[in-house]
């Protein structure tokens, strides 16, 4: 399934709610939690990563991976928490409403 | 080290965007590459996959750079306007928190940059910028110097010649300047213009640039005219037919009356019914300078005359002189010597009268006038400037002991140097910026002020321009005192003696030698705001004399006009002209009387000539220069001149070939001792261009002419004015307010001929005040330095005694708790202060009696080393000293002991 333009954001976001990740983590975080059915490319998770700190949604930091390697960590800022929590709210009323819209059965007039 | 100094080394080390770029994909890609080998992927397929899952490797990393050095950017930038926005604001607060001082600062260094920046302006508009001719500098006048007689003349025309080819370093042009030329194109409304009679070479000579059309060329002054003197004495009555001469309009001329038409190239105009063919229109910059002012020619027409045919004993003019390239002023007046020795040989009278000729820088010679009253306000603004430093400097010193423990202790507790000192200088920075402001802003205003007040006879004030150079300059010396001064305590910092600091008691301590410091600012005042002090007495007492001066004449209830050059239309209309305007005159209502005269009395022009008697017809070295004054009968009774003996002019005796004159008492004097003048003879050179025997008739006051106290050349009256063509002053007494009597003269002269033009309508008080001007002007400015400088003396007095009395607030304690008195208290503060001015009087006075020498030429009717002025000065300025000690002293004195001895 491909990704739906301008999503990639709230899920990285999202992705970092439980402490900080390198780009890597986020992007398996990514795979498995959609259990595959997702395909992003890396490139543009990193693009929107980059991004996003820019924002001062994320913050960067070196750190060291649990097997040892320099890794760069992203974490969520406040305002990049409080964006989260907007997205999420939009995402479902939106998902909500079209449901909604897609299980009436009733025929318009 | 703190924050900042952090920042100061960051750029050194901090790994670059591209690297951090780098590592951040290279460990994606490991770990990406290790998860599909893990999957059972070969290595080479793995690596392959990985490539795949990122997308394009290429675009995405230049993207991550692109992100992230963008971001970076904008993070330092944020992080050095916060660091200046925060030293501003914390600097602000400070300022804030001393208002008091600070607002003083401020307003001392903005006079101080307003005042010197208004004067340099004006300094460098009169005195340094060039003339608007190209390659000024090599520009001069030629003139003879009659040394015996002590005037300076222009060379006649008849040994022009002579000049030219016997100086040959030097290209010489003549320019001729009348005024008030009646200009008469068909279809335009008449008006009266400024005609130049120049020779053709002036524009080159000037190096003045011709906008439009030709230069004049030599054919142009073909002679087909006869030779004409400047003198008045050869008026020709003008016959309707005059050959037709070649003329170049003046910019501002062409602009106004042509609209910048360039059609007007070929076209005939008429100045005083001379028509003139136009040729070109000059450049903006084309004015002439003469001794009278600035003047700008709407029409400069070539002369048609050869020198060569011209009267050697004219009148003469002055020559317009370059030197060519490489031709020194030495050389040139080397070369002007020569050519004076072989006229004084060839024409007795130049002998006798010792004619030099002489070459003078023109821009030197036009200022020669005011400059040293320009020289005076500059030594006055500097030493203003100094005194303002100086307060600054000191108010400065203060805050710096104010806030010294403070400093201490944030460098104690780990305040970095570095930030404590641009702290420092941000303040200061911040102060004097301010001050800045507030200076421009003053001198802006000041500059047409200085120029309104200034008198007529600068020349160049016309278009004075606040100085970028002089801005800089004052701004420099402000910027840099408050910033010495200012971060002068971070030297406490610097040199940590923090725990000896902590340890004192007494409140402003490490201090001790800006307390010495502040005690010789406080004397520097003292003594230079003294000099100005003097400076401003001998003005007032110029000013007073001037006032008082005995004029000779009564100028009150006198109207004065010119009528513009007149073209009769025969010689009867010319004898009768004057007379009838006369007529009209006294016909007026409210006219108790009225005549002419060539030239106004402190008018700024004042025709001399030879005056001898009859043993000067032998000995021609006797004869002295004396102020020629062609007057109507009725002159000194119109102006009120007292008659000392004999008589005055009849009527009569307003015509041609009378040989009376009336003398003032100082030729009388001169010429024949105690004995009676009535009825003995003199020797004169008028009208006539040979001396003739003349009768006195009478003897009158002597009439100030060119100033108002001094020597100034005796006087001769003739009763010629009748032969001149009208265009010397009208003279009109009324009773009450002359300038009431305005419309009925304008009336009058209109009912004598409706096409009259009446210039320069003023009240003759309007001429003594103009002779007063130089002296206004220059008292106004001192006194306004001299004011501001005691209040700043007085300040910085203030100041040092205030934080005397804080310094020893334990010790008089002390001293009250043994016993002193108030007035014990009192004493000892204020013989503090007066030590300290008496200190700074005694220099002042020694400084003075070395510099108001040149205020010489300021000063009338009094010494520039005038004791009374100095004993005055010194009483006035000791209240001012008392004033100043008063109030801390009281302070002092007001004490209680107990609080006081329990301070520190």
């Amino acid at each position: 399934m491909e990704m739906i333009l301008g999503t990639l954001d709230v899920l990285i976001l999202r992705g970092l709610t439980w402490g900080p990740k390198h780009g890597y983590a986020v992007a398996r975080w990514i795979e498995e939690s959609s259990r595959g059915s997702l395909t992003v490319l890396d490139g543009a998770l990193y693009t929107s990563l980059h991004r996003m700190e820019d924002r001062g949604w994320i913050a960067a930091e070196w750190g060291v991976s649990p097997l040892g390697r320099r890794a760069k960590f992203y974490r969520l800022t406040p305002p990049g928490r409080k964006q989260l929590q907007n997205e999420t709210k939009e995402w479902t009323d939106y998902v909500a409403a079209i449901g909604r819209v897609l299980r009436t059965t009733a025929e318009p007039g | 080290m703190s924050d900042s100094g952090w920042r100061l080394f960051r750029p050194f080390w901090r790994p670059r965007v591209r690297d951090e770029v780098d590592d951040e994909m290279a460990f994606h890609f490991a770990m990406r590459i290790d998860q599909f080998v893990a999957d059972g992927m070969t290595r080479a397929d793995a690596e392959r996959h990985a490539r795949e899952q990122f997308g394009d490797v290429g675009e995405v990393r230049a993207t991550l750079v692109g992100i992230d050095t963008f971001r970076r950017r904008r993070m330092d930038l944020r992080d050095k306007l916060d660091a200046i926005l925060m030293d501003v604001r914390f600097a602000a607060r400070s300022l804030r928190a001393h208002w008091g001082i600070s607002l003083t600062i401020i307003g001392t260094l903005a006079m101080a940059i307003g005042a010197t920046t208004a004067i340099f302006s004006v300094v460098n508009a009169v005195l340094i910028r060039p003339l608007p001719y190209g390659d000024a500098e090599r520009l001069g006048f030629v003139f003879l110097d009659f040394r015996i007689r002590g005037v300076q003349a222009g060379v006649p025309l008849g040994d022009i010649p002579d000049v030219r080819s016997g100086a040959p370093g030097l290209d010489i042009a003549t320019a001729e300047i009348s005024l008030y030329q009646p200009f008469d194109p068909p279809g335009v409304t008449p008006r009266a213009v400024t005609s130049a009679l120049v020779t053709a070479n002036i524009f080159d000579v000037l190096q003045v640039p011709i906008v439009l059309g030709r230069n004049f060329v030599a054919d142009d002054a073909k002679l087909n005219a006869p030779p004409r003197g400047p003198s008045f004495d050869t008026i020709a009555v003008v016959t309707p037919s005059r050959p037709t001469q070649i003329g170049i309009l003046g910019y501002d001329f062409w602009q106004q009356q042509f609209h910048g038409d360039s059609s007007v190239i070929g076209k005939t105009i008429g100045v005083s019914m001379v028509p003139i063919q136009i040729v070109g229109v000059a450049s903006p910059s084309a004015v002439l300078f003469t001794k009278n002012g600035q003047r700008t020619p709407d029409v400069w027409r070539v002369w048609r005359t050869d020198f060569t045919r011209a009267s050697k004993l004219s009148g003469g003019l002055t020559l317009i002189a370059r030197r060519k390239p490489r031709v020194s002023i030495d050389a040139v007046q080397r070369q002007l010597d020569q050519i004076g020795a072989g006229l004084r040989s060839r024409l007795p009278l130049l002998r006798s009268a010792g004619a030099y000729p002489r070459f003078d820088p023109m821009q030197a010679y036009l200022v020669r006038g005011v400059r040293p009253a320009i020289i005076a306000l500059m030594g006055a603004v500097v030493f203003l400037l100094l005194i303002a430093c100086a307060n600054v400097a000191s108010l400065l010193l203060v805050r710096a002991a104010q806030r010294e423990r403070e400093l201490v202790v944030r460098s104690a507790i780990g305040g970095s140097p570095w930030r404590i000192l641009r702290q420092l200088l941000v303040e200061s920075v911040l102060l004097s910026s301010i001050a800045a402001v507030v200076g421009v802003t003053l001198a802006a205003f000041a500059v047409p002020l200085l120029v309104r007040l200034a008198p007529s006879d600068v020349p160049r004030l016309t278009d004075v321009s606040i100085d970028r150079t002089v801005l800089l300059f004052a701004l420099a010396i402000a910027g840099a005192v408050s910033i010495v001064a200012g971060t002068a305590p971070a030297i406490r910092v610097w040199k940590p003696r923090i725990a000896a600091v902590l340890r004192t008691s007494t409140r402003i301590t490490a201090f001790g030698a800006p307390t010495r410091l502040r005690n010789t600012m406080a004397v520097t005042e003292v003594a230079l705001s003294f000099v100005l002090l003097i400076g401003c007495g001998l003005m007032v007492r110029t000013f007073v004399a001037l006032t008082r001066a005995d004029l000779g004449f009564e100028p009150s209830g006198v109207l004065t006009f010119r009528l513009t050059n007149r073209i009769f239309r025969g010689p009867a209309d010319f004898a009768s002209f004057v007379p009838r305007i006369h007529d009209a005159l006294v016909a007026a209502p409210g006219v108790i009387s009225a005549t002419m005269s060539m030239a106004l009395p402190l008018g700024g022009s004042n025709p001399s000539g030879p005056l001898g008697t009859t043993a000067a017809r032998t000995d021609s070295t006797l004869f002295r220069e004396a102020s020629y004054r062609y007057v109507l009968p009725d002159y000194f009774e119109t102006m009120r001149i007292p008659l000392l003996a004999g008589r005055t002019f009849r009527n009569e005796e307003d015509v041609p070939g009378q040989r009376v004159v009336v003398i003032d008492d100082e030729t009388a004097r001169r010429s024949f001792g105690h004995e009676s003048a009535i009825g003995k003879t003199l020797v004169a050179r008028v009208p006539t261009a040979t001396y003739q025997e003349l009768t006195v008739i009478g003897v009158v006051k002597h009439e100030r002419h060119t100033s108002l106290v001094g020597s100034e050349m005796p006087a001769i009256y003739f009763p010629e004015a009748v032969v001149t063509n009208g265009g010397g002053a009208w003279i009109v007494r009324t009773t009450g307010d002359p300038m009431a009597l305005v419309p009925s003269v304008r009336a009058a002269i209109a009912r004598v001929n409706p096409e009259l033009f009446i210039e320069e309508i003023r009240p003759m008080t309007s001429y003594v005040d103009g002779a007063m001007a130089p002296t206004r002007f220059a008292l106004t400015l001192i006194g306004l330095f001299s004011v501001i400088a005691v209040f700043l003396a007085a300040v910085g007095l203030y100041g040092v005694l205030s934080s005397v009395v804080r310094l020893r607030t334990a010790e008089i304690g002390i001293r009250m708790a043994f016993g002193a008195d108030r007035a014990n208290i009192f004493s000892l503060i204020i013989v503090h202060g007066f030590r300290l001015a008496a200190v700074g009087l005694g220099v002042g006075v020694v400084l003075a009696l070395a510099t108001t020498r040149v205020m010489t030429s300021l000063l009338a009717g009094v010494q520039p080393t005038d004791p009374i002025t100095f004993a005055t000065m010194s009483v006035l300025f000791l209240c001012v000293v008392a004033a100043a000690c008063w109030v801390p002293a009281h302070r002092a004195s007001a004490l209680d002991p107990m609080i006081a001895l329990r301070e520190d």
